[in-house]
């Protein structure tokens, strides 16, 4: 059994034009929930990294939207627990940094970057 | 065995030491907890000493790289060095800094017969004080 799949320019005009609208709903989704998800491995490995000393201080991350494409997430120095400043990511003279930070972004950029090629791959039928 | 190059961390320590003693001579870099006057240092007669005005420490750690291979066996290592450069006052935290920058930026590598790509800036923190000296941090990766 074959399967032949004929597409002529009228298809591709097609979904040029259902992009545009596509992509303004899935994208900022797609942002958010990358966001969330390094907030989430570095929030764990934080909490592995700081100890006693810093028991409260994987509590001070989150993630949050600033516009439509742009989220961030980390430690928040407002956080109530008062532990959410960078001493502890960035370390001092006595302690060497725990770049909780920088390793949940090696993993989660590669990880971002296939998500978004993915969703850009499904908007082109078929 | 692991296929992964130039495992040996301490390796990728010297060869950073030895540039940034070269580009901020006489200061010197050291691994976290060797510095001179660092309580907690294993050699007692360095314990003893004064804490130089000035000094860098580095450190090592791999980095995740994500196999793109089926057979997941890792060619490649990735790097990321984070060095905090320290003085009595901002300005001299601050000289130690550019010396740095001058002396890893765009520089490669070789450890274990290999050549690294060249060292690439990742991110800097500002001066601030730090018990009784100023330091502030840069963040520099690399890959084998």
């Amino acid at each position: 059994m074959g399967l032949r799949v004929i597409g002529d320019l009228d298809d591709l005009e097609r979904d040029l034009r259902t992009i545009t609208r596509k992509a303004k709903t899935q994208l900022p989704a797609t942002v958010l929930r990358n966001a969330r998800r390094g907030n989430t491995i570095g929030r764990r490995l934080a909490r592995e990294s700081a100890g006693a000393h810093g028991k409260h201080y994987w509590k001070a991350w989150s993630a949050e939207r600033h516009s439509p494409l742009i989220a961030d997430y980390g430690p928040d120095a407002a956080h109530p627990d008062g532990q959410g400043d960078m001493s502890f990511n960035d370390g001092s003279r006595n302690q060497p940094a725990h770049n909780d930070l920088e390793k949940s972004q090696d993993v989660i950029g590669p990880a971002f970057a296939a998500d978004v090629a993915r969703q850009a791959g499904s908007w082109f039928w078929p | 065995m692991s296929t992964a190059p130039a495992l040996d961390v301490r390796k990728h320590v010297e060869a950073l030491q030895a540039l940034i003693n070269a580009a901020a001579a006489p200061n010197e870099a050291y691994p976290h907890g060797e510095a001179p006057g660092d309580s907690r240092n294993p050699d007692v007669d360095a314990r003893r000493k004064p804490v130089p005005a000035i000094y860098a420490l580095v450190s090592v750690s791999r980095r995740t790289v994500p196999t793109t291979r089926m057979n997941g066996r890792p060619s490649r290592t990735g790097w990321r060095v984070t060095v905090r450069w320290v003085g009595t006052t901002t300005s001299e935290a601050l000289w130690l800094e550019q010396r740095i920058s001058w002396a890893l930026e765009g520089i490669a590598l070789e450890l274990d017969g290999l050549t690294s790509t060249p060292i690439q800036h990742e991110s800097s923190g500002e001066v601030a004080p730090d018990e009784g000296r100023f330091s502030g941090l840069t963040r520099f990766t690399y890959a084998l």
